[in-house]
């Protein structure tokens, strides 16, 4: 079901991005050359890029060829897209992963004690630190951490994924944390939570404050309903109370919100990529567009849509195993 | 009333403390149920009647703040630890809400419901003895023991009560509290459910409370009758005398705005006015307002228990 | 009595935590309006000249030190509350003047046109923003007007959506359908009807979304894809200062962060606030 939406979200956004970069003013062709080439090597580059066609004859081109896979070849690095974007994904996702799992963390624990102590000095904390923590730059909050823990403390390194020579001897996932455990090279393990460590933690707790918010209200929600005092006036005990009828039933509504969160993520990821140089997807984004490197640019974006439409799939099918009503 | 009681509840005072005021919600409420016996309590929506049934098993909001006394087994449930209460609470004594269609949660098997009851109270209790039970407690509400692996979404309202029924019963509490059991049923699967509770009296040894506003479901079931209104318990007595000769001017227009077929009278009465403000009640009678034989006494006293042969009425008319 | 009203207003507003938290909101917004329109004559120095020895330490001349340029840090964070305030009020404002017409003539229209429309609307919304804004911003280059338009095209889809689902709801209610039984025209009756009863939802949004746009704007500009330096500019400010961060030197990237917090801060405070104020049962949706 929610396979057949997400396919017209990917076409509405595949067309958008199409548009955004070939309709809009800035000929990328004049833009990657300089404005003082020749004109006939700009035809001829043009000409090389399909530029010269109809805009819509273009477009089709341009879908038929996301649809098996083909993003076009790099003018920067002369190399496939999607080669280049594959090998930088597992950087993002490493980081996109830990940080959903802060969030997630902090958002059930605090949202869900919060809702159950209402009113009462640990649910203030848990509204103040929402509010403030949404305030939050997410590239901010980094470079306060980097300057704490890198600068003054000297407890985690600042940038990268890696120390020089900590790779995983050999590549199974491109997740080092994972290849690490494969290879059974725990020095290069350390190494890479270590320098994990900073910019999960930026994006997840930045992220998380939402989760709170998120989490609490549902909380709070379920347990004012019939059937939490059906189940005291069982004798459940208050903490299984809270974690299975409260908490459980929430689940369906705050997991929805958080797959509509997981584009926020995406967002800060590239920031927070941007701050401590993980070379992921979003590096890759900024970098190009300095390079003015377009068949790139529109694969790193197109890449995102895709990768937010995996997402919410998966949010739909986790929300079912949890519900009965919306598995039958 | 000399039988042995299975509970007892002494000058039970609730206020509910809100944004806008307190809300005085009980008032010196006392009352008794004997072992086996069937208590109903009858009065308007919003006399406390609800209130009452759940500061039983201590299930009021947090916001609520009792005084006096709710005795079970020689001891007051109100001043009970938490922990304690938890152990009466579905053993001892059970609850069937108003509401079936959001007592059950929704994402919980029936099995899972019993399993939780009795892991409440037997944290190794088997699966076997859980489904032995269950399907005993079912069989007995008028559920097929097949359903036990069904959502409570495949259920109807009135097989929802009953499941809920049966999770009452399950334990062999002493008491169990129906609160306003069928009010949200349509006509028809009322009945069934009060077949549900006709069979539970005849067959379990129990004490029931029953809270209702429907005087027919009392009339056929209760032994004793408490008539509330406005928080406060203006009647107690036993059915047969309740109903012959109604005391208290309260109950006699609650009984008169009954229709009924058996009497020439085809006029359906209405008390007129409305119940007082629980925030900012009067000096007097609460029934002041609304009461035909109200004196000038009435306003300005409010009137104590007074003990008419065993009855018990609160009205100056029987000082 | 006009007074009377206010003042019983403030009271209804002070007796809860959400009142305090819209005053505390306002306050702080009041104080970045005055920065910015008071600019010149609150800052010390010019923000774009050098005005003492590069990478000073905060001292009683430069109150938050100055950057390896030896601007003063202080004075670019006051200059840079106009950049904030300038692109964020021009993208919301265009944002709304697209999403707010869509939605409100799209939802009583209906039809397929509706589905289509929320259709594209709703996978823009689905989209992350800033990677679209960014992708928008990449292709316009740096410059005011264009950050601005592509953060705008981010935020269009939340105008659409809260008009669009508040238009529908109202439309079928009674006092719209007898409007159009006594033959009320459909001009007539979106701006008579429709539109005032949509107005509350669409001033929260407003100003929760100026919130949004700053984080945005700084986020681009944090990227590089903002405003040309040396214009003083909060975002880009903390991408400079962070390289010189190893080095200790802090100041220039507490204070720039410090404000877009607080002024972030200040817009969520008071349009929460403002949110509870004028649709009491919305609560914590959002």
């Amino acid at each position: 079901m929610r396979i057949l939406l997400s396919i017209p979200m990917i076409l509405i956004i595949l067309t958008i991005v199409f548009f955004v970069l070939r309709v809009l003013p800035g000929n990328p062709v004049l833009a990657m050359l300089g404005p003082k080439a020749p004109p006939e090597i700009i035809h001829a580059m043009e000409h090389q890029m399909g530029l010269d066609k109809p805009i819509i004859v273009q477009y089709f081109i341009y879908l038929s060829h996301i649809a098996v896979g083909n993003f076009g070849t790099s003018s920067y690095t002369s190399l496939p897209v999607l080669q280049e974007l594959l090998q930088k994904f597992p950087a993002t996702f490493e980081l996109t992963f830990y940080s959903m799992i802060i969030a997630v963390f902090i958002g059930i624990f605090l949202g869900s004690y919060a809702a159950y102590n209402f009113g009462k000095p640990m649910d203030i904390f848990a509204r103040v630190y929402s509010i403030f923590v949404y305030s939050f730059p997410v590239f901010w909050f980094g470079i306060m951490l980097q300057l704490i823990f890198g600068v003054w403390l000297h407890w985690l390194p600042v940038s990268g994924r890696s120390a020089p020579f900590m790779i995983p001897n050999h590549i199974y996932t491109g997740v080092y944390t994972l290849d690490a455990i494969l290879n059974g090279q725990w020095d290069v393990l350390t190494d890479a939570i270590k320098h994990l460590v900073l910019p999960s933690f930026t994006l997840g707790v930045v992220i998380s404050s939402i989760f709170v918010r998120m989490v609490r209200s549902n909380v709070l929600l379920s347990l004012s309903s019939q059937y939490v005092t059906a189940a005291r006036a069982r004798g459940e005990s208050e903490k299984k109370i809270l974690f299975k009828h409260a908490l459980k039933n929430s689940m369906p509504p705050i997991l929805t919100i958080m797959g509509l969160q997981f584009a926020l993520l995406l967002a800060g990821a590239i920031l927070t990529e941007t701050t401590f140089s993980w070379p992921g997807i979003g590096n890759y984004l900024i970098t190009r567009i300095s390079y003015r490197d377009f068949p790139a640019i529109q694969g790193a974006i197109v890449f995102f849509a895709f990768f937010v439409a995996v997402i919410s799939i998966l949010v739909d099918i986790v929300n079912a195993w949890i519900d009965p009503r919306i598995r039958y | 009333m000399s039988q042995e009681n299975s509970l007892e509840i002494k000058n039970l005072n609730i206020e509910y403390l809100t944004r806008s005021g307190t809300v005085h919600a009980v008032k010196d409420a006392s009352f008794s149920v004997a072992k086996k016996e069937t208590l109903g309590i009858v009065g308007e929506s919003g006399c406390g009647k609800s209130t009452t049934g759940h500061a039983i098993l201590k299930l009021l909001p947090s916001n609520a703040r009792t005084k006096g006394e709710i005795v079970y087994k020689g001891r007051n449930v109100l001043t009970m630890p938490e922990k304690e209460v938890r152990h009466l609470r579905g053993k001892d004594i059970s609850i069937v809400f108003q509401d079936p269609m959001t007592s059950l949660d929704p994402i919980m098997r029936v099995k899972d419901h019993f399993l939780e009851l009795m892991r409440a109270h037997k944290p190794n209790v088997k699966e076997e003895e859980v489904i032995q039970t269950a399907s005993e407690a079912l069989e007995a509400a008028g559920v097929s023991k097949k359903r036990l692996d069904n959502y409570p979404f495949e259920f109807s309202g009135g097989m929802r009560q009953r499941v809920m029924i049966a999770l009452g019963i399950a334990l062999k509490p002493n008491v169990i509290v129906a609160d306003e059991p069928t009010t949200s049923l349509d006509v028809v699967v009322q009945e069934q459910i009060m077949e549900v509770f006709r069979h539970l009296k005849k067959t379990k040894d129990m004490s029931i409370v029953l809270i209702t506003h429907d005087l027919g479901i009392v009339a056929e079931l209760a032994d004793k009758v408490v008539v509330m209104y406005a928080g406060e318990v203006m009647e107690y007595a036993d059915v047969y005398n309740l109903y012959k000769n109604p005391l208290h001017p309260y109950t006699q227009l609650l009984l008169k705005s009954v229709p009924n077929i058996k009497i020439d009278d085809m006029e359906l009465h209405h008390i007129p006015g409305s119940l007082p403000d629980l925030k900012n009640l009067p000096q007097g009678c609460r029934f002041y307002d609304r009461c035909p034989f109200a004196k000038e006494k009435c306003k300005k006293e409010e009137p104590p228990i007074f003990k008419v042969d065993k009855r018990e009425v609160r009205c100056w008319l029987y000082e | 009595m006009l007074s009377e009203k206010i003042g019983k207003n403030i009271k209804q507003l002070v007796g809860d935590s959400s009142g305090i938290m819209f005053l505390v909101g306002l306050f702080l917004l009041i104080i970045f309006v005055i920065m910015a329109v008071f600019a010149p004559y609150l800052a010390p120095y010019s923000p774009i000249k050098p005005t003492g020895a590069p990478l000073l330490h905060p001292q009683a001349s430069h109150l938050m030190g100055t950057d390896n340029l030896g601007y003063d840090v202080f004075s670019r964070v006051i200059f840079g509350s106009r950049m904030a305030f300038s692109i964020a009020a021009i993208a919301t404002v265009v944002a709304a003047a697209i999403g707010i017409p869509t939605g409100l003539i799209v939802g009583y229209i209906g039809g397929k046109l509706d589905s289509v429309i929320t259709m594209i609307m709703d996978s823009v919304y689905t989209f992350p923003g800033l990677i679209l804004a960014i992708a928008i911003a990449a292709m316009l280059g740096q410059g005011l007007i264009n950050i601005s338009l592509s953060i705008a095209v981010v935020y269009i889809p939340t105008y659409y959506r809260v008009i669009r689902s508040q238009v529908v709801t109202i439309k079928s209610e009674l006092y719209v359908e007898g409007a159009r039984a006594i033959g009320a025209k459909s001009p007539t009756i979106l701006s008579k009807y429709v539109l005032p009863n949509v107005l509350p939802s669409t001033i929260v949004v407003l100003s929760m979304n100026i919130a949004d746009a700053i984080m945005t704007e700084a986020g681009l500009s944090f990227l590089g894809l903002g405003i040309a330096p040396p214009t003083p500019d909060w975002g880009y400010d903390l991408s400079k200062g962070q390289q010189f961060i190893l080095q200790n030197d802090w100041w220039l990237v507490v204070f720039p962060g410090l404000a877009i917090i607080l002024i972030v801060l200040g817009f969520s405070m008071f349009s929460e606030g403002l949110n509870e104020y004028l649709n009491p049962n919305i609560g914590e949706k959002r």
